[in-house]
């Protein structure tokens, strides 16, 4: 119980200061974005370079996504959840729609059985990385627990950046199939990771 | 048995955070989102949980020099709160201009000729002519491209999408309603000589390449309650024939949907009881381009970060 008790305060704390420094960027202050990008960018990185696997594509995203958050800072409302959701969920949009863009260079090398080597990042370090080191064994638990046409369907939509059309086609499922087994497993990914993400401003 | 009914449409939400939707799709969702609080709801949690999906991965070191290339563009960008422009999605919630102030309503500037080199488009008489079908299904993404790909203009085809136009604002009632009122009051007549100024402007904005107009209807299909004209250089203008009159503790907010991106508010006005007023409402960055256009009434002066009561919208078109 006292770890589920630490680990929630580590996140507000991580939370509170990520809204510091999102409200340091709005009065204009350029450390405080360096400090987010210090926060955040690895994970931003990662996953950019997941879903574009061009290393040059991904470092265009990352570096927009940051960029426009610092020409209008607003695009980012604390009272709405968490930095690194935003930033996470800006990275994947950015990413996805530049590899649907790329399709003549675009290499998806996500593979039927994505998802599977998720791994469990190394050992803690300061407040971020411990957090982060907590959040994904526990998304590679609950990505575990998903039956494995529902973790394909999520990998090649989430990762591998097509449509629901485009996954129907490549695993010659039909359509409605597809949406069921992506909507049933993000249900389940929600119901077990729900707390975890700390949705909710309770935490705050 | 207190809960509510779950909206039909939540799938199409977890679809939309998810990003797997097809271009049309994801604009019809978007538009229900506005006005859907609880699908609003299932597109966060979904963004939460996706969050936590894409930090999952294992970390890898960023480039080297990727820091302070940021920080050095950084350096070197002014800061431009609340005016967004969209080119790329954020998360639905992450709405802009959280700070916007409400635009005073002031009467449309002149808006005389511009050396515009392009022309209008076919489908720029085609979506003048549709106006009786506002809302319904047009060319969402391949109307977008910009001027300077159609050569250059030629008089008839202007004068066609003038006519067009102007058919359109007939059809709406916008114009009809001017011979009724003309023979009233001298300040009546004065205002509606304004009034009627103001939509000649507005129909010559119309024919002007690059201008966007939309016809914004409370249902697909249903006959529209106002026009809006967006201009290649920014500016948005708002003919109400069919809102009511709003309380003074209130103020309508005019909406744009981008293709990508939240709704921005992009200005506030008000409708008073004694007819149209075209209006001038807001502007937005050059270059910027909205694929719907939407109308809310918000309570206050000002408007919010996302618009709560969509009474009205509608697909641009060019």
């Amino acid at each position: 119980m006292a770890d589920v008790a630490d680990e929630a305060d580590s996140r507000a704390t991580a939370r509170a200061v990520d809204a510091g420094l999102a409200a340091r960027v709005r009065a204009g202050d350029q450390r405080a974005l360096g400090e987010l990008y210090d926060r955040h960018g690895r994970a931003a990185w990662s996953l950019a370079r997941r879903i574009c696997v061009d290393a040059q594509l991904a470092e265009d995203v990352v570096q927009e996504a940051f960029l426009n958050f610092w020409r209008d800072p607003t695009r980012y409302d604390a009272d709405r959840g968490s930095f690194a959701t935003w930033l996470l969920t800006v990275v994947h949009h950015r990413a996805v729609d530049t590899v649907r863009r790329e399709s003549t260079i675009r290499r998806r090398t996500v593979s039927a059985d994505a998802g599977d080597d998720l791994q469990l990042p190394p050992g803690p370090g300061a407040d971020q990385q411990a957090l982060g080191a907590v959040v994904a064994g526990q998304v590679r638990t609950a990505l575990g627990g998903l039956p494995v046409e529902q973790r394909q369907a999520l990998a090649l939509a989430y990762f591998g950046g097509y449509t629901q059309r485009e996954v129907a086609a490549l695993t010659g499922v039909p359509l409605g199939t597809v949406k069921s087994r992506m909507f049933t497993g993000l249900a389940r990914l929600r119901s077990v990771l729900g707390p975890v993400t700390g949705l909710g401003e309770a935490a705050l | 048995m207190s809960n509510p009914p779950v909206c039909p449409r939540t799938d199409q939400a977890v679809a939309w955070a998810l990003h797997v939707l097809e271009p049309g799709e994801e604009h019809d969702v978007r538009a229900h989102l506005a006005g859907c609080a609880q699908c609003r709801s299932t597109v966060a949690e979904t963004e939460d949980t996706l969050a936590a999906l894409g930090g999952g991965l294992p970390p890898e070191e960023p480039p080297a020099g990727l820091r302070d290339r940021i920080l050095d563009v950084a350096a070197a960008t002014p800061q431009e709160p609340a005016e967004a422009t969209w080119s790329v999605r954020d998360p639905f919630f992450a709405a802009p201009g959280v700070d916007t102030e409400p635009t005073p309503a002031e009467p449309v500037p002149s808006v005389g000729s511009r050396g515009t080199e392009s022309t209008p488009r076919a489908t720029g008489a085609r979506g003048a002519g549709g106006a009786r079908a506002a809302g319904t299904s047009g060319p969402a993404r391949g109307g977008r491209s910009g001027p300077g790909r159609h050569g250059r203009p030629t008089p008839g085809v202007r004068g066609r999408v003038i006519a067009v136009a102007t058919a359109a604002l007939v059809a709406l009632g916008a114009i009809a309603g001017l011979g009724v009122y003309s023979s009233q009051l001298k300040s009546e007549r004065d205002a509606e000589a304004a009034r009627a100024r103001s939509l000649v402007a507005m129909v010559q904005q119309m024919a002007t390449p690059g201008t966007a107009h939309a016809f914004l209807a409370p249902a697909e299909g249903g006959p529209a309650v106002a026009a809006v004209l967006a201009t290649p250089s920014g500016r948005q203008m708002v003919l109400p024939v069919g809102l009511p009159a709003n309380p003074g503790d209130h103020v309508y907010v005019l909406w744009g949907l981008p293709g990508q991106g939240a709704p921005a508010p992009l200005g506030t006005f008000d409708v008073s009881d004694d007819g149209v007023d075209v209006q001038s409402v807001g502007s937005s960055p050059d270059g910027t381009v909205f694929a719907q256009f939407a109308i809310s009434i918000e309570p206050g002066r000002a408007a919010p970060a996302s618009p709560s009561d969509v009474l009205a919208s509608g697909r641009a078109e060019i």
